[in-house]
């Protein structure tokens, strides 16, 4: 059996499909582990970015706007809602800089926060009897 | 994993033939591969070369056998577009789908996964990730 913590409070109610509810329970495990993967690399300076790892998913009404170089934060920090007619859940950040210290620069080693979160429950899937 | 830390090392350095060449991708970069970061000495602002690192290892089991699935990366430095493609043209030749020399282990497979390209200040990176999997002997 695959382990995922569920933090039922986080599901929208408006969800019914069970199968659409487990992958955004998902999302919210994926989300929580990348931020405490953030912490444990300790690429953390203002906290903005870490504000911003989010999930959302197709018809979830959270229609959030990329942050540009420069930009102000407006509303809700979080990644925006997926296009598309199929039902996706996405785990992610809307900070312009957040691939460079996901994937590494020549002056900082890749975090690798959402990866590695990925990684953790996909095995933990993988591994389910 | 230090193990495939050092198998990645070994088949960048191999030499073949005789006279002893290396590969394409050691020429091209002039030998300049380091493991998690450029060592001292090397001029970052100006020259391109390669980093990789380790980013997870997941272990997995069936009925007989233990397997260790281990992700790496690579980040390819360059300053022009066509450096970097041919950088990673060469990547792909000397590791996708290879088998390694990994010490206590039997190299399944090499596999890339994903890449992605992206403009940083002055220069051009490729990010390369590659899934090696491995069983134990």
């Amino acid at each position: 059996m695959a382990k995922v913590f569920i933090d039922k409070d986080k599901i929208v109610q408006g969800v019914q499909d069970p199968a659409k509810k487990f992958l955004i329970a998902l999302g919210y495990a994926i989300e929580a582990q990348a931020k405490r993967n953030q912490k444990e690399v300790n690429y953390i300076d203002t906290g903005r970015s870490m504000a911003s790892i989010s999930t959302n998913w197709t018809g979830s009404g959270m229609d959030r706007k990329a942050m540009t170089a420069g930009g102000v934060a407006e509303g809700i920090y979080g990644i925006g809602q997926p296009q598309g007619e199929e039902f996706t859940v996405v785990v992610g950040s809307n900070v312009f800089y957040f691939p460079y210290i996901e994937l590494g620069t020549k002056k900082i080693r890749a975090g690798a926060m959402l990866r590695n979160a990925l990684a953790k429950y996909v095995a933990r899937i993988r591994g389910a009897k | 994993m230090t193990e495939v830390d050092t198998a990645i090392e070994s088949r960048f350095d191999a030499t073949s033939g005789a006279p002893a060449v290396h590969n394409a991708l050691y020429i091209a970069i002039s030998g300049k591969m380091y493991n998690e970061e450029a060592p001292e000495g090397i001029d970052i602002e100006k020259e391109s070369y390669i980093t990789f690192h380790e980013l997870n290892a997941q272990p997995e089991y069936n009925f007989s056998s233990s397997f260790e699935v281990v992700s790496y990366q690579f980040n390819i430095f360059a300053f022009t577009i066509t450096a970097l493609d041919s950088f990673f043209t060469k990547l792909k030749d000397l590791y996708d789908n290879c088998t390694l020399t990994v010490s206590g282990y039997t190299s399944v497979y090499m596999k890339r996964k994903q890449s992605r390209r992206m403009p940083v200040e002055n220069y051009w990176q490729r990010v390369v990730e590659y899934e090696v999997y491995l069983q134990k002997t």
